[in-house]
């Protein structure tokens, strides 16, 4: 998934406060500057995994890798706690709901790493790479990530009408 | 990025009924939806629907097809770790 991780971490901080609030942590409102910066940071977290790719610190190999585990949510939602309950919260669900948006991709997700390699993947369209012009072009030419990123851009707009957000103010 | 012609006009009509259905699951009568509103809902609808109707095309399953056979994390200098 590309630009529908933008869509899929926007309707993540329109349920900040129903997600703090199961979780029975300090509330957190939707949309607010702290919901925005701390969902769209932790669901973008594991794609930064091509720094140190680009910076060549990593063989390509590395994306899509540790970084898209179980156990990296739990360790990062983990780290945060301390500071912030809710933070670590906001940040465990926009880890998780990243790794379900990238389970559509032929590329595989190493879930239970460092206890298994085992790559897990719904198959829905190919991988095309972790970055550059071919990897996004490529990605658009499947008909899955237009359903499913085109669906969540929908979702997005039905939070804004449901929160009574601008254009639906 | 299509094979038929009809995939375009094929999702622009998916999109108008994946609109349909939004609006009429959404839309409460306390805050009805203005013109503008509701074309912003089917102009967005029309992505996934776009996607719908290129599950029938068959450039999209070859492209998907073409780039399974590429290995985009094939080490490509000596000294990279070869599993």
């Amino acid at each position: 998934m590309q630009l529908g991780h933008i869509a899929v971490a926007g309707t993540i901080a329109s349920f900040a406060p129903e997600i703090t609030a199961a979780a029975g942590v300090p509330r957190v409102e939707a949309w607010s500057a702290e919901s925005l910066a701390v969902v769209f940071l932790a669901h973008y977290l594991p794609n930064l995994d091509v720094i140190p790719i680009k910076l060549g610190w990593a063989p390509d190999r590395f994306h899509c890798s540790y970084s898209h585990s179980l156990l990296f949510a739990v360790a990062a939602a983990a780290a945060l706690w301390p500071f912030d309950p809710s933070w670590a919260v906001l940040a465990f669900a926009s880890l998780l709901l990243h790794l379900v948006a990238d389970s559509g991709s032929s590329v595989g997700l190493p879930l239970l790493l460092p206890f298994s390699r085992k790559r897990f993947s719904l198959y829905l369209w190919a991988d095309t790479g972790h970055s550059g012009w071919l990897a996004f072009k490529g990605t658009y030419q499947q008909a899955w990530t237009w359903v499913t990123e085109g669906g969540m851009f929908v979702v997005l707009a039905a939070r804004f009408y449901q929160l009574g957000v601008w254009p639906f103010s | 990025m299509f094979a038929y012609r009809r995939t375009p006009y094929l999702g622009v009509v998916y999109g108008a009924l994946i609109g349909s259905a939004t609006t009429w699951l959404l839309e409460t009568p306390e805050a009805p939806l203005t013109f503008a509103q509701a074309a912003i809902f089917y102009a967005l609808s029309c992505l996934p629907g776009l996607g719908l109707a290129m599950l029938g095309d068959p450039a999209s399953r070859k492209a998907k097809a073409e780039f399974l056979q590429v290995d985009f994390y094939a080490p490509k200098e000596l000294g990279d770790p070869v599993e």
